[in-house]
């Protein structure tokens, strides 16, 4: 099996007063390893929700999800948090390191949660932090790093444990234009090298180039998908 | 990076609060553990003269509430007591309260004990003279504690008590009082000379030796068969009751305890404070944790571990508080001291207590939601 993510007729509502408000309708995806996809849409479209489904994060309220074949059991917390742990990479918005680690504990945290070989652990990390130039900077805290820098050590943490899937929300949202498509450069570069499927939310139509397939999505449905 | 490592990093973050917390804890512990040195300073003070006669068997007047208050009975309960089968030994001896008079005029109260022949529960540690000396002519024994509260600069020195002269011949050593009335020892005999309330044939107590491999308690039934209108007590069973006296029915030992438990909840609310703010401040952190895959034990485990190493931590601080605190304090009328089993009981506690302060942040943590690393 070739795809990463089997998404079929995922929908997601929340109650709302006597009804029910829904912000995610029916979407089917298919994305195949090695796979880089931008996602764009309104605020209010259902992107995060469908990212956080996706990333096993949030159960829908019908419709299935495989990962990598392996179909998601979304009441099984102990499972959800497996699956995050070894085939998901995540970036976020703001980055989210742990702002008392250094760069080098940062992505390592990862690694060691994957369950990555603590003999492997070194190699891998120094592998990556060389590969989105950052290994000068391994040993100081987020808070001494730029905003591009602080993403570049996100997307490392991200790859570490080689996920089959690389979810990235906002990445750029917090970054000048220029440091955002490097950090999204970066993100094709090593998704790809990777073989990882890549999906990556955004506002800004901007970041469309290098992206294999652009998906819209529009209050909870899929409206274009170009590949 | 494992999670220990990230929960120790989390705790150290923040370091001038994390030294708060400590010290905080550490007050609270020393709090706790001072509490429970004064009660078991004031145990041993209160049973101090019962433990160190070494004796078997006391007799004494019915319904005696503690050693501090025995009233009169009869001389013959000695010779009574002597008949007995499997006594090897038996003396008289005389406890009241009676009024020192200092250089000054100033009277204090005191505790006159009386010792027989053998000079058995008296001092037990000489810091001047020798115990024999209560035999002379109007001496008397004080401890070089209360020298300055009974206006004492050293031996040969005279007094009065209950208006008669008192030399002091001798000063003890560690025979502390919980009456705030010193002891004072002379001999029997001057005792009931001086204390006009008793006459020549009345003393307080009889204290009995058995023999080597008498059955003591068969020996004390039998006693107690044949002395109509006293009671006869183990030393064990005297040293319960003082305390019991000393400890519940005077008030001072709930007293402590309330203190005592009243530091242990200053030290779980201090905790849970701390452990609280570093969960709300570390929040967005757990959250993207659990997004990575952390599983939620093993976050709850990390807030577990931050509140043992703060307790621990504490106590090691509250430790180093009360060493110097029980070394000090031994020089003083009122000890701190602990026995292996109190003080480890009460690490137990304190620790258990430091797991339960970690509740508000472990419930604070279960409704963390992962999907909000999503929201900015």
């Amino acid at each position: 099996m070739n795809a990463v993510i089997v998404a079929q007729g995922l929908t997601k509502e929340y109650p709302s007063g006597e009804g029910c408000d829904r912000v995610l309708r029916e979407v089917g995806l298919t994305v195949r390893r090695g796979e880089t996809c931008l996602l764009l849409g309104p605020s209010g479209s259902g992107k995060t929700t469908l990212l956080s489904i996706l990333g096993c994060l949030l159960s829908p309220t019908a419709g299935t999800l495989a990962i990598a074949g392996d179909t998601v059991p979304f009441g099984d917390r102990a499972a959800l948090a497996e699956l995050r742990r070894t085939r998901i990479g995540f970036v976020f918005q703001n980055s989210r390191l742990l702002p008392f680690a250094s760069a080098y504990d940062n992505v390592a945290l990862a690694a060691a949660n994957a369950g990555v070989p603590s003999a492997e652990l070194d190699a891998r990390i120094h592998g990556l932090l060389t590969a989105v130039k950052m290994d000068r900077h391994r040993d100081k805290r987020p808070a001494e790093l730029s905003g591009g820098m602080r993403q570049r050590i996100a997307l490392a943490r991200a790859l570490v444990h080689q996920p089959v899937l690389v979810l990235a929300d906002e990445p750029t949202a917090a970054l000048d234009r220029h440091t955002g498509r490097t950090v999204v450069d970066l993100l094709l570069e090593h998704s790809r090298s990777q073989a990882a499927g890549l999906i990556v939310v955004t506002h800004d139509e901007h970041l469309s180039d290098g992206f294999d397939r652009v998906i819209r999505l529009n209050e909870g449905a899929l409206t274009e998908d170009e590949r | 990076m494992k999670a220990s490592r990230i929960a120790s990093a989390m705790l150290g973050y923040n370091r001038p609060r994390l030294v708060a917390s400590i010290v905080g804890v550490g007050v609270a512990f020393f709090l706790v553990q001072a509490q429970f040195g004064l009660l078991v300073g004031w145990i041993h003070t209160c049973t101090a003269l019962v433990r160190h006669a070494d004796v078997d068997l006391w007799v004494m007047a019915r319904q005696t509430p503690a050693f501090d208050y025995g009233t009169a009975i009869p001389r013959q309960r000695i010779y009574q007591a002597r008949s007995v089968p499997g006594v090897a030994w038996t003396e008289g001896m005389f406890v009241a309260w009676n009024v020192w008079q200092r250089g000054d005029g100033r009277h204090v109260n005191v505790q006159l004990v009386g010792l027989d022949r053998s000079g058995v529960g008296g001092p037990w540690e000489m810091a001047a003279g020798v115990v024999n000396a209560v035999h002379r002519p109007q001496t008397v024994i004080v401890d070089h504690l209360y020298r300055k509260a009974l206006g004492v600069v050293g031996i040969g020195e005279d007094f009065e008590l209950v208006g008669q002269r008192a030399r002091v011949g001798g000063l003890s050593r560690g025979v502390r009082t919980l009456s705030a009335c010193p002891f004072v020892f002379t001999s029997l005999a001057q005792a009931i000379r001086y204390d006009r309330r008793y006459r020549d044939d009345q003393i307080t107590y009889v204290i009995v030796r058995c023999k080597p491999g008498a059955d003591v308690g068969a020996v004390q039934r039998e006693m107690s068969g044949r002395i109509p209108g006293a009671e006869v007590l183990t030393t064990a069973e005297f040293v319960g009751r003082s305390a019991r006296y000393w400890m519940l029915e005077t008030g001072i030992g709930i007293t402590v305890i309330v203190t005592a438990v009243l530091g242990l909840a200053v030290g779980t609310v201090i905790l849970s404070q701390t452990l609280f703010a570093i969960t709300q401040d570390n929040l967005a952190h757990y959250s993207m944790l659990l997004a990575v895959g952390f599983s939620g034990r093993t976050l709850v485990m990390m807030i577990l571990g931050q509140a043992l190493v703060l307790g621990v931590s504490g106590m090691l601080l509250g430790i180093a508080l009360l060493l110097p605190a029980a070394w000090l304090s031994a020089q003083t009328p009122i000890p701190l001291e602990t026995t292996p089993g109190i003080f480890m009981t009460l690490c137990g506690v304190s620790l258990l207590t430091c797991l339960a302060a970690s509740i508000f942040s472990v419930r604070r943590l279960g409704m963390v939601d992962p999907v909000s690393v999503f929201h900015g």
